[in-house]
């Protein structure tokens, strides 16, 4: 890249070619007003404000449209630009409302900042403005065109920013302009509304007060509030936000763009979710069984009453008796704490995050040793591959803002998008989504190796395969080939090729798995057989790896650094290795693995554990076995819930704690590349809960053991040389990049190719129906976006997801009632057809209170099965 | 469907003509106005459907050509001039003289379905102002007699 010299107003300046004008002063600090240009939307230099001027150039022109050059002498702020722009501004402002003292963009607006600045003083038309008339008696010509957006067009400017934005990063198609000239009006599409997930963003991006969300307009004024940096925890991508507070109270979050990890967008979820912080279902006060009820009490009490508990179970078990379950939206600071006070304080080991998982696992030592666990792929890696294979993964709804990196690949380098999917999503808009039988993925994913290599597509030399090994390859899945596995997956044998074909031209395909594959009943077959695709396409040479393998709870990776598992100590280092870990609470840890939820819950049902935490979880509607998790739960002698919520597990607690949220304490979390980011506190804690990290800080403290932690600042404080391996760092240090924990370890290439096998899974036959899960529009989990109304405006209401097909055959039309039962429970629901669904799968969104599909499942079957009846 | 086959047809048709899909609205819509006499949100429907484009562009590509009736129209659909030239030789006079004599406002079509006048922008045919175009005929120099000639040729057209 070859450097110009350029002199802005008087000042000597080296840039770079093909840097605009606009670019260079703004990298400078010179100040140029924009209003069409935004950083991440392509440049149309239609409203013409940035306007400069250019030595030996006859006219003015517009500096985010004109590339600066060598030996350019420019002027932004020169009589003529001034004038100039003063007269962008009286155009801009001829049918403007200048509602300025109703606006709630007032004191944040770029439009009034400019004017100003520049000093319009009076009108010279008297021709009464264009009014978009929405009510005749009133000013406000409000119009909701969305769930949460209100367009008020009178004072809109045409910057098109809003339709930029939704058409070219979104790739969504729900909003327009229409008309032209100074009619041009906003709308979504004719019968439609704005809705997509990411809409909210239209509202930040818009430089007048023409698009407001109903969340936050009019309740109160911006220079009233204070800002705090917080970090999104309802997906595990991390988007760095902002929390706008007033007196306590949080009235919107907004994006703190961050380049490296959220690109300057956030979802719906992020922006609207904060309200579940206010809901009054929060707890105010810890609660105790007395006569059988659950009446308020006193910290103190219930801290008497679970270490009464805690020394006589001790007793009477030995410290194996006590286990915990903790939710994977935690904290950091809590999960240090946690595991802190079971390990060194109580003694156990007994403590796991795997709620969601049915059946043993292996810990996934194999993939480990294939280095394919975790991952050191950046959000930002994201932009260069040109193929994305997405296998069993809706990426748009569980990871939104990573899909959108997908997406600038897919603008920037012709990337490519295949999904892999058993039931349709979302990102299909953006790519070729083939739609397989469930449960084939093994088949399929090692039928497209086959092709590739029987097809000689792959190159022997730079994968380090030799003719042996891809000879046993061959051998040892020749039940794989085309014809067999397309019938079994229900994909045709040309789409089979094809899509072979693709992933072998691709320079660099990246591999991302998501829900279905993490919650396969055999996770670690499929990402073997990955393995195996992306060693034969050659796209796991060198940094960063071309798998990943991405997974719910939005601080599931923080679960793994702080070592929430049985086997595990913080920094993922197993129990017997806690020497390797300087701090002095890990010496008298027990090296031996405590018990894992599966076991845990099998000692509970033996009576050998009879005391058990959980915090931040509702296992009674996630754990996959309804009927199993309420006996069992129901058994324990003591159960200690913490939680936002009187959830139903909470019912069913001996004693329930009131827990704060993340924006009631300070900490970080660690999103799905493993960075650490920190969080301020934005409010202060909601009536009388307390952290988790406080909690256990309390309660070790009634066992004569002194954390001393007055902060979450202090807990991070205490790890952040563990996890950084830097002894100077902490809280205030962190740099705004956060602190990248790599990962595990490396990938393995001379494992070579891994064999595979396929093994029927165990299921109900009696019931026609796959029973799948998911999550529904604008909702993450159970518990928290639930409570925003804001989120609750886009979908409120549980459904059972069927083909229409399916739905005509039993006679049900949309919006009918139906009945989904097996030989575990039944749900009562009413019906939707969705588009693309297999007509044998039943879909439903399990985020609802109304319903919970875990009372259908059964722990000894793998794949749930269903029958429909009508009702 | 509103578009019949035919339409359906030409439509398909102009895919190879351009290098981009979104060229191909432009004719879209003419055509499909040809068959229909107006254009709607339905329509705009259809023509994404057909050549695999988001509505959102057909519709909003529509609402930009003012030249295209959004609503059923009569027969005779009158475009009358109003601006510089046409308004310095009369236009707003002729135009209320035509409104009068058919009895309708701007925008509405006669009882008999046969008349909807409308006002435009510059024709392109200042030099023989005031104009109006009527279907795909421009009718010029008009003055009150003229009109009355060529309402009555219509009317008797049927
Ligand atoms: S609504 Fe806002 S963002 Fe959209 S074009 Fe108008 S001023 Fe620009
Ligand atoms: S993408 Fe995830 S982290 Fe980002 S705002 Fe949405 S829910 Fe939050
Ligand atoms: S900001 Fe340059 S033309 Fe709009
Ligand atoms: S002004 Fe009427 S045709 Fe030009």
């Amino acid at each position: 890249m070859s450097e110009i010299k350029l002199t802005i107003n008087g000042r000597e300046i080296v840039a770079t070619k093909g840097m605009t004008i606009l670019d260079v002063a703004l990298e400078n600090g010179i100040d140029i007003p924009t209003f069409c240009w935004h950083p991440k939307l392509k440049t149309v230099g239609a409203c013409r404000i940035c306007l400069v001027e250019i030595e030996k150039w006859p006219k003015l022109q517009v500096s985010c449209a004109t590339d600066a050059t060598d030996g350019m002498v420019v002027f932004t702020n020169s009589d003529r630009v001034v004038k100039a722009r003063q007269g962008v501004i009286e155009f801009i402002l001829l049918n403007h409302p200048l509602d300025c003292p109703t606006c709630d963009k007032g004191g944040e607006c770029p439009l009034q900042n400019v004017v100003y600045k520049y000093g319009i003083d009076r009108a010279r038309t008297i021709e009464p403005r264009q009014r978009f008339i929405v009510n005749e008696d009133s000013t406000f010509d409000d119009l909701p065109i969305g769930p949460e957006i209100i367009r008020n067009q009178n004072r809109c400017i045409h910057c098109f920013r809003c339709t930029r934005m939704v058409e070219e990063v979104f790739e969504e198609d729900d909003l327009g302009s229409y008309n032209r000239g100074h009619i041009t009006e906003i709308l979504p599409p004719p019968g439609r509304e704005i809705r997509n997930l990411y809409s909210g963003n239209v509202v930040e991006y818009c430089p007048v007060g023409a698009l407001t969300n109903r969340d936050f307009r009019y309740k109160v004024r911006v220079w009233l509030t204070e800002q705090k940096k917080t970090i999104c925890n309802f997906c595990p991508d991390g988007c760095n936000l902002t929390a706008w507070t007033f007196r306590d109270k949080i009235y919107r979050t907004t994006s703190r763009r961050n380049d490296r990890v959220d690109d300057g967008f956030i979802c719906d979820i992020g922006r609207y979710g904060y309200q579940f912080v206010h809901h009054p279902d929060r707890l105010t006060s810890p609660m105790i069984r007395r006569g059988g009820e659950l009446v308020e009490c006193t910290w103190d009490e219930v801290y008497d009453a679970i270490i009464c508990k805690l020394k006589s179970i001790k007793e009477k078990l030995g410290p194996e008796g006590v286990a915990s379950l903790v939710g994977e939206d935690c904290s950091n600071e809590d999960y240090y704490v946690i595991g802190k006070f079971l390990r060194s304080v109580v003694g156990s080991n007994s403590i796991d995050h795997r709620l969601h998982r049915k059946k043993k696992l292996s810990y996934g030592e194999d993939l480990e040793k294939l280095g394919i666990v975790g991952t050191n792929l950046t959000i930002d890696d994201l932009e260069s591959p040109d193929l994305f294979v997405i296998v069993g993964s809706d990426l748009h709804s569980e990871n939104p803002i990573s899909a959108l990196r997908l997406l600038k690949a897919k603008r920037n380098n012709d990337a490519r998008l295949v999904l892999i999917n058993p039931v349709p999503s979302r990102l299909s808009r953006s790519g070729t989504e083939y739609i397989h039988k469930c449960n084939t993925e093994v088949q399929l994913i090692t039928c497209l190796a086959r092709i590739i290599v029987r097809e000689k597509l792959y190159n022997a030399d730079e994968t380090g395969l030799d003719d042996r090994q891809i000879e046993k390859f061959l051998n040892d899945t020749d039940d794989f080939t085309i014809e067999n596995v397309s019938d079994a997956s229900g994909i045709s044998k040309d789409d089979l090729t094809l899509l072979a074909r693709q992933i072998a031209e691709a320079k660099r395909a990246v591999f991302i798995t998501g829900r279905h594959v993490s919650l396969h009943y055999r996770r670690d077959m499929v990402l073997t057989a990955l393995f195996n695709l992306a060693l034969i396409t050659n796209n796991l040479r060198g940094d960063p790896k071309g798998i990943l393998a991405l997974r719910i709870g939005s601080n599931n990776r923080g679960c793994y650094l702080f070592g929430m598992r049985p086997d595990r100590l913080p920094i993922n280092r197993r129990v017997d290795e806690k020497d390797s870990l300087s701090s002095d609470w890990l010496t008298g840890v027990s090296d031996r693995k405590g018990a894992d939820t599966i076991d845990i819950l099998r000692q509970i049902e033996e009576s050998k554990v009879e005391l058990t935490f959980a915090v931040g979880t509702d296992p009674v509607t996630s754990y996959p076995d309804y009927n199993y998790i309420c006996s069992t739960l129901t058994k324990l002698d003591f159960l200690v819930v913490a939680d936002l919520y009187l959830t139903e597990t909470a019912k069913i607690a001996d004693v329930v704690l009131p827990l704060s949220s993340c924006m009631e304490t300070s900490g970080s979390f660690c999103n799905w590349e493993g960075r650490v980011q920190i969080f301020e506190q934005v409010v202060n804690p909601i009536s009388l809960s307390r952290p988790a990290w406080q909690i256990f800080t309390d309660l070790a403290a009634r066992l004569e053991v002194e954390f001393g932690y007055k902060s979450g600042e202090d807990v991070f404080n205490e790890f952040a040389p563990m996890i950084s391996g830097d002894t100077k760092l902490n809280f205030r240090t962190v740099p705004e990049s956060g602190i990248c924990v790599p990962s595990a370890t490396p990938v393995n290439r001379s494992a070579g190719l891994q064999p595979v096998s396929v093994r029927a899974p165990e299921l109900d036959q009696k019931h026609e129906y796959v029973l799948i899960t998911g999550n529904g529009d604008h909702h993450i989990g159970r518990n928290r976006t639930t409570r925003s109304e804001s989120l609750n405006r886009f979908q409120s209401e549980p459904y059972v997801g069927l083909s229409e097909r399916t739905a005509n055959e039993l006679a049900l039309s949309d919006g009918d009632l139906v009945k989904v039962e097996n030989d575990f429970g039944k749900i009562v629901c009413v019906v939707k057809y969705i588009d693309g669904l297999r007509d044998d799968v039943v879909w439903i969104p399990d985020n609802f209170p109304e319903i919970s599909a875990n009372v259908l499942k059964n722990r000894e079957i793998e794949i749930d099965m269903v029958s429909l009846v009508k009702v | 469907m509103i578009l019949n086959d035919e339409t359906v047809k030409k439509i398909k048709a102009t895919v190879p003509i351009y290098p981009q899909r979104r060229s191909c609205i432009l004719p879209a819509l003419t055509l499909a106005y040809w068959q229909e006499g107006h254009l709607n949100d339905d329509i705009y429907r259809e023509i994404s459907d057909i050549l695999d484009l988001k509505t959102v562009d057909v519709a909003s590509a529509a609402s930009f050509y003012t030249m295209f009736p959004k609503a059923p129209v009569g027969k005779y659909y009158i475009q009358v001039c109003h601006n510089i030239s046409c308004a310095l030789l009369g236009a707003d006079s002729l135009i209320d003289y035509l409104a009068q004599k058919l009895g309708v406002k701007l925008g509405e079509t006669t009882e008999d379905g046969l008349f909807t006048v409308v006002t435009v922008e510059c024709l392109g045919s200042c030099t023989t102002a005031p104009v109006m175009q009527i279907n795909n005929d421009y009718y010029e120099n008009l003055t009150r007699e003229k009109v009355d000639q060529i309402l009555e040729d219509l009317r008797k057209q049927g």
